[in-house]
């Protein structure tokens, strides 16, 4: 890119296309990440509600550990954040967290086996995660 | 004895550090995002790393970008981010650029 002075009209669409650009690489990785963690707490507190004993819970938690692993490598190593991403992130995490370790406690020392807990908990504790991969996909999209 | 004009000509509000081409890019790029890497702006806006490290150093002077180093690992991240006074100074900049554009167009 030169150094010339370019003129107004041509410097107004370089800031729209530029901007449309890094929008466009902020966005997906983000949303992938809120959508597949969402998708992956009903499949996981289904697996603990119906796994057999201390290793089958074993078991479950890490392969729950590993893909959020592999998940947080593959589709949070975007080079852009979205405007305002930390700010709509860190609540929905806490909202997430909450849940998560909420339902599992009383799921785990009470419920360990009944599967009419563990399927609807788990659908509860992906909300958070649903609604902030949805919000972001609003956002991607201008809505 | 020349008149004054009745309004001032909006180029007066141009910012001189924005202006620069490489440095409007950057911040074009900024403006769209909270975080940007260093990586990708260089490869968008097509400088090499030392021009790229200048122009953010002059940025970073004027209060209009902040500058975040991290690892990952074994290798070093850098990430830039627009400040609140740098979204202003750009937002004022386009404003100037349209009025400009506004001015210029036929009938105005």
């Amino acid at each position: 890119m030169n150094d010339e002075v370019l003129d107004p009209k041509v410097m107004l669409e370089r800031s729209a296309r530029l901007g449309a650009l890094t929008r466009a690489e902020a966005s997906p990785g983000p949303f992938a990440w809120l959508a597949a963690m969402a998708a992956l707490m009903p499949v996981t507190f289904a697996g603990i509600g119906s796994a057999r004993g201390e290793d089958g819970v074993l078991a479950v938690a890490l392969v729950f550990g590993a893909t959020v692993g592999l998940l947080s490598v593959t589709l949070m190593r975007g080079r852009a954040f979205s405007v305002g991403f930390r700010r709509r992130f860190v609540p929905a995490m806490l909202a997430w967290g909450t849940a998560f370790g909420v339902f599992l406690s009383v799921g785990l020392l009470i419920l360990r086996t009944e599967l009419l807990y563990w399927i609807p908990a788990g659908i509860i504790v992906a909300l958070p995660l649903a609604v902030a991969a949805w919000r972001e996909d609003a956002l991607r999209r201008g809505r | 004895m020349v008149a004054e004009p009745a309004e001032r000509h909006p180029r007066h509000d141009l910012d001189p550090v924005i202006h620069q081409p490489v440095r409007f890019s950057i911040l074009a790029m900024l403006v769209a995002a909270e975080d940007v890497q260093f990586a990708m702006i260089r490869d968008v806006v097509e400088v090499s790393d030392s021009v790229l490290s200048k122009q953010l150093t002059l940025l970073e002077q004027a209060g209009l970008i902040a500058i975040r180093k991290e690892f990952a690992g074994k290798y070093p991240r850098t990430w830039v981010r627009l400040t609140p006074d740098g979204r202003v100074a750009y937002t004022a900049h386009l404003d100037a650029l349209r009025a400009i554009v506004a001015g210029a167009a036929p009938g105005s």
